[in-house]
């Protein structure tokens, strides 16, 4: 369906080609061909990984369901993406007014807004389902090429169609998302722990047999499922079709039946989780009377947020002086909840290897198994206690004024050096626990594994680690500044010294990284190797500490030419 | 708070946006930066918020020289844009007592004015909303509510007469700017409106391409646009009378 006339647009181009000049039109550019790789790529490791965890702990006949439940589960993965892109589709049209601004109908609007949906879908369904295709059949095989067409188109469809179906009311009411999500996340678990531990944790061979034979009968759960291999010739293609016939049915009456939450967005926001409140609460909020006068009137200044021993050790590390700031612009996050979640996440850990058996999963995985025992906790830690993101993020939201956005706190009495300070304290607050946390854990790890001088190591390594993430917060805060700052004319200079300065910086992180680790590994091998250690850990402290200073410098210069009002405010990102 | 411009340029490319810009500003007044769409007034207002700096010339508050990193002088004055910024996140009543905290401000001993600014702003309802929530006009009610809590030295106030506030938002505005000329302070907004300049400011400055062109006291200005029925449109136009 289209709203323009055709002929219109072709001949509104060849006017406009006329005085485009000799240059001609500019070119549309290859985001969009970019934009597609990156997701395929995105999909490409996923697919390796749950192929290797397979292979590494079962032996071909299991291979053949297990491969299976992870396919559909990424297909079901894929299917999630498609639901975030109705949502989208629809809250740009609902919300933003594009096409409710127009003088057209709700229902013509919806059913260009299907359109838009679906031709932006279409593409990643196939693009997700040729890899499965591949890798459930072998297309190189010519005479299963037409088998690998025939799967990659149904898969393709069925995933449209689930897509479709999904916006049906009564799948709501069923919460059959939901299941679908459960049944992946407890099979993803299943697989993790087999992965690990293989055929020691259920040794005997029937209950094995048994547990797959529910597995297979589980995946039937997933629409995906019903047309693969060995599956629709034993009862799959008629669910199939009835499924794919459903959701193309849906999919053409779906402007009908979407038409009545058009002025109404929350309602259906709702069914794709993305509404945190009803429609009625948010139209209607609670009513406050004149008497709330005496509430803020008796409120206490604003305090950072203290509602976890974490938030707790944070607040009593902020001066008194930023607690106001630390009110405005900490946010709520749950940082004890995320501690104490990743403490547990470890405890567990330790107990499953520390009373599992040793993972043997034969010579050819070896390396992989060790990767994943030790990769997994660190990626854990990292998200769960480091802050990667800058904890102020707020104070640095671009807000218009005027035309010209510039950072929230330039508009507000806050200066430069307590956003600093602030974000100096949540670190090194968060960082002491993450330390605390992650050296006696993979100390235990190391234990477990035997590897005693990878243990002795560790002990050096991860508090360097923590005090170089701790020295690099002005570096990175003063790179944070950067796209809200709009340079003056004259001070070139000044700008290639700083950005020469992250050079050094850099170089100096990396040198004492390898020259902590170095030290970690000859203090835990000892006798002649230890002797190295004079030699590295002067050198380690050295370019952890000059480090450190360069970074505090950058930020000072920074803060001095603000002083000297060689920047305005301006931030690039609206 | 004593405030003096001196020499102030700025140029956004190639574009001046002031130039050799001279003000000093009487104490204790209602100042009206009037000027055509791109004059250069809202430059002014974010130079003097510290938001953008001069590439020439001074800007002094108390014969200080301005940058917004000295927060003994940058909690003397509160800008609102002409779209107020609020936390989006927060209520109304947070959002207030959060300005009134980061301002080191608080409502001991003043509970019955604070009480007076919230009735007259219309704000009172709408406490427990969150601010993202809140239209454009009730934001800048909200926003004048923050003035009211904050009590600053200096208000600095984008286009308030364009702002899509009420008839009693805008009567609000006026008698919170009066009371805080009333208590010393100085507030200077911009408007493109010569008229509602003239009735509401103690003196008009009128820019033109960056220029200040004229700065009178609003009573001559208010005698001239008697005599001159189509003098607002000469102001805005340069072709100021001699008063």
């Amino acid at each position: 369906m289209k709203l323009h006339d055709p002929d219109t647009e072709k001949e509104l181009i060849r006017i406009a080609r006329r005085l485009a000049g000799p240059t001609g039109f500019q070119k549309p550019g290859f985001a969009f061909w970019i934009d597609l790789i990156w997701r395929a790529l995105a999909f490409a490791p996923l697919i390796w990984l749950a192929a290797m965890a397979i292979a590494a702990t079962y032996g071909n006949d299991s291979l053949i369901i297990l491969s299976q439940a992870i396919c559909a589960i990424l297909l079901m993965a894929l299917v999630r993406v498609g639901m975030g892109q109705v949502a989208m589709s629809f809250k740009t049209a609902c919300f933003f007014g594009t096409l409710a601004n127009l003088p057209i109908t709700g229902r013509t609007a919806l059913t260009l807004i299907r359109g838009i949906i679906l031709r932006r879908f279409w593409l990643p369904a196939m693009l997700g389902s040729l890899p499965i295709a591949i890798y459930l059949h072998n297309p190189g095989d010519p005479g299963r090429f037409p088998e690998f067409l025939a799967t990659l188109g149904l898969l393709a469809a069925i995933v449209w169609a689930t897509l479709g179906i999904i916006q049906f009311p009564l799948v709501h009411r069923l919460r059959l998302v939901k299941i679908w999500h459960w049944v992946a996340y407890i099979l993803i678990a299943y697989f993790v722990v087999m992965y690990l531990f293989g055929a020691r944790l259920v040794t005997p061979s029937a209950s094995r047999e048994a547990m797959e034979s529910l597995i297979d009968r589980i995946m039937w759960i997933f629409p995906p499922v019903w047309v693969f291999p060995g599956k629709i010739g034993n009862g799959g293609l008629i669910p199939a079709v009835s499924w794919i016939a459903l959701g193309f049915w849906n999919w053409l009456r779906w402007p009908a039946s979407a038409f009545p939450n058009y002025d109404r967005p929350y309602d259906i926001l709702g069914a794709f989780g993305d509404a945190g409140k009803s429609r009625d609460e948010m139209i209607e909020p609670e009513e406050s009377t004149p008497l709330e006068q005496t509430i803020i009137l008796s409120d206490p200044p604003t305090r950072p947020p203290s509602n976890g021993w974490v938030e707790r050790l944070i607040a009593a590390s902020i001066p008194a002086a930023d607690l106001a700031t630390a009110g405005a612009f900490m946010p709520e996050t749950k940082h004890t909840s995320r501690a104490n979640q990743t403490m547990f996440f470890a405890a567990v850990w330790l107990l499953v290897l520390g009373f599992g058996k040793t993972p043997n999963p034969g010579e050819q995985y070896r390396d992989l198994v060790v990767f994943v025992t030790w990769a997994v906790p660190s990626f854990v830690f990292i998200i769960g206690l480091l802050s990667i993101l800058n904890p102020l993020k707020d104070a640095l939201r671009p807000c218009p004024v005027g035309n010209t956005p510039v950072p929230f706190f330039t508009t507000l009495p806050i200066p430069l050096r307590s956003l600093l300070r602030l974000t100096f304290r949540i670190t090194i607050v968060r960082t002491v626990i993450a330390v605390a946390i992650a050296t006696p854990f993979f100390c235990i790890l190391a234990k477990i594994h035997q590897l005693p001088e990878v243990g002795a190591g560790i002990v050096a390594m991860i508090p360097a680690i923590g005090a170089a993430w701790i020295f690099s917060v002005p570096a990175l805060i003063s790179n944070r500044l950067d796209p809200h700052l709009r340079r003056r004319k004259g001070i070139f200079p000044l700008i290639l010294a700083t950005s020469l300065a992250q050079v050094p910086i850099g170089f100096l992180w990396i040198i004492g990284s390898i020259a902590g680790i170095g030290l970690s590994f000859t203090w835990g091998m000892g006798g002649t190797a230890g002797q190295y250690a004079f030699l590295l850990l002067p050198a380690a402290i050295a370019c952890l500490v000059l480090g450190g200073i360069m970074s505090r410098l950058l930020f000072e210069t920074l803060h001095l030419s603000l002083r000297q009002r060689r920047y305005d405010w301006k931030s690039k990102i609206r | 708070m004593h405030i003096e411009l001196q020499g102030i340029r700025k140029s956004f490319g190639r574009t001046r946006a002031l130039w050799d810009f001279d003000l000093s500003v009487p104490p204790a007044s209602v100042i009206a930066l009037v000027g055509e769409n791109g004059a250069g007034k809202s430059t002014l207002l974010r130079m003097m918020a510290g938001i953008c700096v001069p590439d020439g010339g001074y800007l002094t508050y108390d014969s200080v020289i301005f940058d917004r990193e000295q927060m003994d002088l940058r909690k003397r004055l509160h800008f609102i844009p002409d779209m107020p910024l609020l936390f989006p996140d927060y209520t109304v009543a947070r959002n207030i007592s959060t300005f009134a905290a980061l301002y080191g401000k608080d409502f001991a001993g003043r509970e019955e004015e604070f009480s007076d600014a919230l009735r007259e702003t219309g704000c009172a309802p709408l406490m427990k909303r969150t601010a993202g929530q809140l239209s454009r006009g009730q934001m800048w009610k909200v926003g004048l509510a923050c003035v009211a809590a904050i009590g600053p030295e200096l208000l600095l106030a984008d286009e308030p007469f364009a702002s899509g506030m009420d008839e009693m938002g805008m009567g609000a505005f006026r008698r919170l700017a009066l009371r805080l000329v009333g208590g010393g302070s100085t507030v200077i907004y911009t408007t493109q409106m010569v008229g509602m300049a003239v009735d509401f400011s103690d003196y008009v400055c009128v820019i033109r391409d960056g220029r200040k062109a004229m700065l009178a006291d609003s009573a001559s200005l208010r005698e001239y646009l008697k005599r001159e029925p189509q003098g607002a449109e000469h102001i805005l136009r340069g072709h100021l009378p001699a008063l």
